[in-house]
């Protein structure tokens, strides 16, 4: 019952959900499933003779599903339930059914775990809003195969060679070969002599008519391109249980997803975050970057914008902000000045390693969403303030970008659109506070890294006074892949506001410290027991977390167990997903003294503008660092707890509130340690004011 | 007549035409009637007021009258928006909000008085308190120290800074910016206002800020010479006591001073200030607002030459002996020896008079009587005038036309043979202000010199101005300073200087303004229009007036601006005044023209006053070694 209660309120905002998986059956991925009405479809499909092309149909779902059986699954959303719309309620009912929507997320939550003690009810994960025991038994089945997908209308199309003019075999294993991507001649040969082949799948119908004419054009006489249509058989609207039901009769709920990870390979947006491969212009475009750059690019902003908002992406620095909307800001009508996209890969952040990798390994990645992001906001220019210490990355990034240059891919006229744009590398002098976005832009105009007061915000007036987006390295380079699979492809990872596929830095104590993309809403425990080879001494030796990086709270064990690592689920328990950067903490660490490390971090990088961080700072780590030898009043703590709220949301930028919340997270859960340190410490040397007072 | 230091600046308000040739015009009309923008209503405490949209939410609350508590902030200056101590809680925002940057929006309901504003004011205040040494009964700003008034007001009653006790506070080592302003910077609490004010109002960037956190240093980076003509004004912006007046330094509490309003007469700005005395010295010299004038801002000379108005000064009457020297005498007999060689004159042509730069409007009309009635027509001063034309009948060759304000809304100013950097600062500050504010143009005639600002730079040798005839018979000078005028005086009659006595002084515009009594004239000093009000007696001439009203009736009778005071009334007769230019058309001719004061060093002694400073003496030493410095600019 309680788990459906949680539902229903996640469902108020949640549009359907759509897990189309067009998986091929190698590793990488060229398809870029575009949606598309499919009467349009239906009626501009050209038919020639020499070409069977079979028209467009819309086929139900099962039948879409034999057609396309070997790589696609569709399911259809269960339909059992009861709907009844006569059905009456008793007022008891209907008070308890609207007290228990008005409540927020995280009262949400608490009512769940009141519920479960109450009723003991177990093994229903937290956040798991789908709820495991109660959706209907179709959907049930198809949760083990991870596959739930809501049908929508889509058409897909898949070229399929049949026949072609023997005389003519070797131009035509040519064009094979270019439009194929990722084969040499000899495999291209291969496929040729063994037709009937599919080409290509998972193809726009514009792109699979682009393809057919250039394979026509080598004597091809028999090429088809199929529809691969499917069409919703039922709105979801249709399938949703009215909003007042009885809770008493468990709802047909819509199959929600409710387990997170792991990422399948041909999943990953980064196929060389290990450097294992080669990084320079050749090696990416094997892995399918640049590829079809220009006709994203001819798409037009609207476009792109609209995919990147379907797709959920939110800003991976740290804030988390929307970015279609954050890029959508940027489409103002033209005022005379040039707009400006800066790449902010000055990362500081104390645990986070994971734009360096894509800067050293995947730096074409990054350069190829400059373009796709820098199109969608109009800019001009990409300039990437790389952090000074990354020589390394700052050298393969400016190798990469002399790369694409030669290439053509950037400058005039970039990838053949018709569009200039140039990207610019500028490195920074190794402060952490540079790293904000306006302390960024007054760093690049070549002056003292000092956060600007907002407003005006950097999309008014941002660098050189130029409408200007600031946005972090793996956030643009999520752009392309974005656009090339659809945006419902990335929203179909993770849960509702938390969408996509995200690199997570586990360092610390575990026993493979790593840099891995998973998908969002991943549990912490699985992600650190799979990829970084579980905590140092086992899972129970574990103290502590930071899940994202040094400036959010971190949070025990207790709730490491099940917590989600994702935007909303880590605000649920008050700390914060960051970076995603995952310092692990045993029972060895001496938290107190780890915590007094990153509030002398703090001390160190504060820019020192405004007062209340510049003092602040400093005076947190005084006492932090008292605190360490215990060498204070327990009523100290109350005080240091109140510093803290006066510096969090009283400062210029968010370096305040980032040297505030590590020490009250230390409060918040170690705050008998901290008393047990101070007891021992007057145990030893009589009372602490006192000891001190003489000693200086 | 005074107020003429900047005869020859002339600003011409009307868009140059083709290849630079400017006439002396009107101020330009062209600020056309733009349309009111509508009015931003917000409500301050539950107080509706009605405020220009683009106001700050600090500038609303002043309209509703609740003022907010500040130290970064100010008027004049960029908004930095760093000090925190401004934050005030805004309805329906979480975090309470910066009101002196934040831009007032429709239907803002500010709270100055909630508990979150509190909480916030009171923890800024303990910040900034907590590496702020407590030296106040031995700090120069005590008694007008905003942040002492401020932790009284919005401050805790308690002090929780028991790390003190184990670490101490920040200590920050005191720069030497030179001899006018002395800091101690474990006072500073990192406003920038000085920065900004350097950056912004002076145009020198010496001052900045070195290091990050709690290491942030204000400072000149490696020490030097604040070089800058304006400099003391930081020490007014400064809120807390880091930048203090060094020859005031240890002197006098704010309390114990009598202030008395007056005008300064260092320069031709006729700068509005407050002199500070007590028993009868005058223990500093600081600016008072009149935004037609000198906003807030004043020169060095302005605010420091006042030590210069207690050394060699001239307390008694004196007379040449028969060896040459000077020795001191009664009034009496001195005014009949004058009287005595006035007599022996021939006739009044072969007589002249001479009238310095400090002479007030009383003094110059009592002796231009009295001359006139002993048939002297030779009346002049030491300023150079043209005397081409109308020379100088007609205010407009004269006068500073387009005002001091006007400058604001002007298209362009041409400057020929000045440097008003030097010449008068604070003037200089406001054409640097149109020059960012306005994209003001300026165009130069003369030298290429530093301005602080970009300028077109014309030529520099044009339209050089007359020179002045000359001519003298028996000279006798009523004086205040023993300079080297005095020297060559056969009598010396004692003076009264600015700052003992009320007279009107015209500014370079033609403002009248008045200075007031603030000391007694030292010895047997007096005022100027009574020593020769005295002569004209012994001489046996009449002058129809016998006291100050008399004296000022007769100004209104031959010059009534003079007598308005605080107002410009402005030049009349141009189109005559050109008419007659036009006949004098040999009076230009090709000698370079250059400005009296072309660098710093020069601009600290540049009168019988700030000659005798010793602070002035100090600034000319300091501004040598400066250029002798390896850390240029």
């Amino acid at each position: 019952m309680c788990s459906r209660l949680v539902f229903r309120s996640m469902q108020g905002s949640a549009p359907s959900l759509v897990f189309n998986r067009f998986l091929s059956l190698t590793q990488i991925q060229f398809s870029a499933a575009a949606k598309l009405k499919e009467k349009t479809a239906t009626g501009t499909k050209p038919e020639k003779s020499a070409v069977n092309t079979e028209k467009p149909s819309t086929l139900p779902t099962t039948k879409a599903s034999d057609i396309t059986a070997e790589d696609k699954k569709a399911i259809p959303p269960p339909t059992t339930g009861t709907n009844d719309p006569n059905k009456t309620y008793s007022e008891k009912i209907h008070r308890l059914v609207d007290e228990i929507s008005k409540l927020s997320l995280v009262d949400v939550m608490d009512l769940n775990e009141l519920l479960k003690k109450t009723l003991k009810i177990q093994d229903v994960p937290i956040m798991a809003s789908g709820g495991v025991g109660n959706v209907a038994p179709a959907a049930k089945k198809e949760e083990d195969d991870e596959e739930t997908a809501r049908p929508t209308a889509q058409s897909v199309f898949k070229v399929r060679l049949i026949k072609f003019d023997d005389t003519k075999k070797v131009p035509v294993i040519k064009q094979v070969k270019d439009v194929v991507e990722n084969i040499n001649l000899v495999q291209a040969k291969k496929l040729v002599e063994s037709i009937p082949q599919v080409l290509r799948d998972n193809l726009s119908k514009a792109d699979a008519e682009t393809m057919k004419a250039k394979i026509e054009a080598a004597g091809v006489l028999q090429l088809s391109s199929r529809h691969l249509a499917t069409q919703a058989t039922s709105s979801p609207a249709a399938t949703n249980p009215p909003k007042a039901q009885a809770p008493a009769t468990p709802p047909p709920a819509p199959p929600q997803k409710t387990k997170f990870g792991p990422l399948k390979d041909e999943d990953r947006i980064f196929t060389n975050l290990y450097g294992r491969h080669d990084w320079h212009l050749k090696g990416a475009m094997s892995r399918g970057d640049w590829h079809k750059t220009k006709e994203i690019v001819l798409k037009g902003s609207g476009w792109i914008i609209d995919e990147v908002k379907k797709s959920g992406l939110r800003g991976r620095g740290g804030a988390g902000f929307p970015s279609g909307l954050k890029w959508s800001f940027m489409n103002k009508p033209f005022d005379g000045r040039p707009k400006y996209l800066v790449i902010n890969a000055d990362e500081g952040e104390p645990g986070t390693c994971k734009d360096r990798e894509i800067m050293r390994h995947d730096p074409h990645k990054l350069l190829e969403g400059c373009l796709i992001a820098g199109h969608a906001m109009g800019a001009r220019a990409a300039y990437i303030y790389i952090r000074g210490e990354f020589y390394n990355e700052g050298s393969n990034l400016q190798t990469a970008i002399h790369e694409a240059y030669q290439a053509g891919l950037l400058g005039k006229n970039a990838c053949g659109t018709g569009y200039d744009f140039d990207i610019f590398v500028h490195r920074g002098a190794g402060a952490y506070i540079c790293g904000e976005e306006t302390a960024l832009i007054e760093s690049l105009e070549g002056k003292q890294g000092k956060p600007r007061l907002k407003p005006p915000f950097p999309a008014d007036i941002g660098l050189f006074g130029c409408p200007t987006t600031v946005t972090n390295v793996e956030t643009v380079a999520v752009a392309p892949e974005i656009c090339r699979r659809g945006g419902d492809w990335f929203a179909s990872f993770g849960r509702e506001r938390n969408r996509g596929t995200k690199l997570f830095c586990i360092s610390g104590h575990v026993n493979n410290p790593v840099t891995v993309e998973e998908e969002m809403s991943i549990p912490l425990k699985e992600l650190i027991e799979r990829h970084a080879g579980g905590v140092r001494g086992g899972w129970d030796n574990l103290l502590a977390i930071i899940p994202g990086g040094s400036s959010v709270p971190l949070i025990p064990k207790k709730i490491c167990e099940d917590v989600l690592m994702d935007f909303d689920a880590l605000v649920a328990v008050q700390s914060g997903l960051g970076t995603a950067a995952v310092i692990v903490m045993d029972k060895s660490t001496d938290v107190i003294k780890a915590i007094a490390r990153l509030s002398d971090f703090y001390q160190h990088e504060s820019c020192g503008q405004c007062t209340p961080c510049r003092e602040g700072t400093g005076w947190l780590a005084k006492m932090m660092n008292r605190f360490v030898t215990g060498n204070a009043r327990p009523a100290e703590i109350d005080m240091i707890w109140e510093l803290s709220k006066q510096i969090e949301g009283h400062t210029i930028c968010a370096l305040g509130d980032a040297a505030a919340w590590p020490v009250q997270g230390l409060i918040r859960h170690f705050r008998p340690e901290i008393e047990r340190r101070m007891a021992e410490y007057a145990a030893k040397h009589g009372d602490a004011k006192t000891i001190n007072a003489s000693a200086h | 007549m005074s107020g003429v230091q900047l005869k020859r600046l002339l600003v011409a308000l009307n868009r140059i035409k083709q290849h630079g040739y400017v006439s002396i015009c009107k101020q330009s009309t062209a600020v056309e009637p733009k349309k009111e923008p509508e009015k931003v209503e917000v409500f301050v405490d539950g107080k509706s007021v009605h405020v220009e949209p683009n106001t700050t939410v600090l500038q609303a609350c002043a309209v509703a009258g609740v003022e907010i508590p500040r130290y970064c902030y100010h008027e004049r200056l960029s908004i930095a928006g760093n000090c925190r101590m401004c934050l005030v809680e805004i309805e329906k925002t979480p975090k309470p909000v910066a009101s002196c940057a934040m831009p007032v929006m429709k239907g803002m309901r500010i709270l100055t008085d909630s508990p979150l504003t509190k909480k916030a004011r009171e923890g800024v205040m303990e910040f900034l308190l907590v590496n702020h040494p407590l030296d106040c009964p031995i700090c120069d700003q005590g008694g007008e120290c905003d942040l002492q008034d401020q932790s009284m007001a919005f401050g805790s009653d308690r002090s929780r800074f028991t790390d003190n006790e184990f670490s101490g506070k920040r200590s920050v080592e005191d720069k030497n910016i030179g001899p006018l302003v002395k800091t101690s910077m474990n006072r500073c609490i990192q406003c920038t206002r000085c920065i900004r004010f350097g950056n912004e109002v002076a145009g020198v960037s010496d001052l900045g800020s070195t290091g990050r956190g709690s290491d942030m240093v204000i400072g000149t980076y490696v020490e030097r010479l604040f070089m800058s003509e304006l400099s003391g004004n930081v020490i007014d912006l400064c809120p807390v006591g880091a930048l203090t007046s060094k020859p005031y330094a240890f002197t006098a509490r704010p309390w114990e001073l009598r202030k008395t309003e007056s005008i300064d007469v260092m320069d031709a700005l006729g700068s509005n200030i407050v002199v500070n005395t007590r028993g009868g010295d005058v223990l500093r010299v600081i600016p008072r607002i009149n935004e037609e004038v000198n906003e807030e801002w004043i020169s060095d000379k302005t605010r420091f030459a006042y030590d210069g108005l207690k050394r060699q000064r001239l307390t008694a009457p004196m007379l040449k002996n028969r060896d040459g020297f000077l020795v001191p005498c009664d009034w009496e007999d001195a005014l009949s020896v004058v009287a005595e060689r006035i007599g022996q004159a021939e006739s009044g042509a072969k007589m002249a008079a001479l009238a310095g730069r400090f002479c007030d409007a009383e003094g110059l009309i009592t002796l231009k009587d009295f001359m006139n009635q002993l048939g002297c027509e030779t009346v002049c001063v030491e300023e150079p005038f043209p005397n081409a034309g109308a020379s100088i009948d007609l205010r407009s060759n004269y006068l500073f036309n387009g005002t001091i304000v006007g400058i604001e809304h002007a298209d362009l100013v041409l400057l020929i043979g000045t440097n008003p950097r030097y010449e008068a600062p604070v003037l200089n500050a406001r054409i640097r202000k149109a020059w960012t504010h306005n994209d003001l143009q300026v165009a130069v005639i003369g030298p290429k010199i530093d301005l602080t600002y970009s300028y077109e730079h014309l030529g520099d040798n044009t339209n050089v101005i007359n020179e002045l005839m000359s001519g003298k018979h028996a000279f006798s000078k009523v004086c205040h300073h023993g300079d080297r005028g005095a020297q060559l005086a056969d009598a010396i009659l004692p003076g009264a200087a600015y700052t003992e006595k009320r007279g009107i002084y015209a500014n370079t515009e033609g403002r009248a303004q008045q200075t007031y009594l603030a000391t007694t004239p030292p010895g047997k000093a007096r005022e100027d229009w009574k020593i020769v009000r005295a002569l004209a007696e012994v001489c046996g001439v009449s002058l129809n007036y016998n006291d100050l009203d008399g004296v000022r009736s007769r100004i209104e009778q031959i010059a009534p601006n003079l007598t308005r005071l605080n107002s410009v009334e402005e030049a009349n007769y141009f189109k005559q005044n050109i008419e007659l230019l036009k006949q004098h058309k040999t009076s230009f001719n090709n000698q370079p023209l250059v400005p009296p004061i072309n660098s710093l060093k020069e601009f600290y002694m540049t009168d019988s006053i700030s000659r005798a400073s010793m602070t002035m003496a100090k600034c000319v030493k300091a501004a040598e070694q400066q250029t002798k410095s390896p850390h240029q600019n």
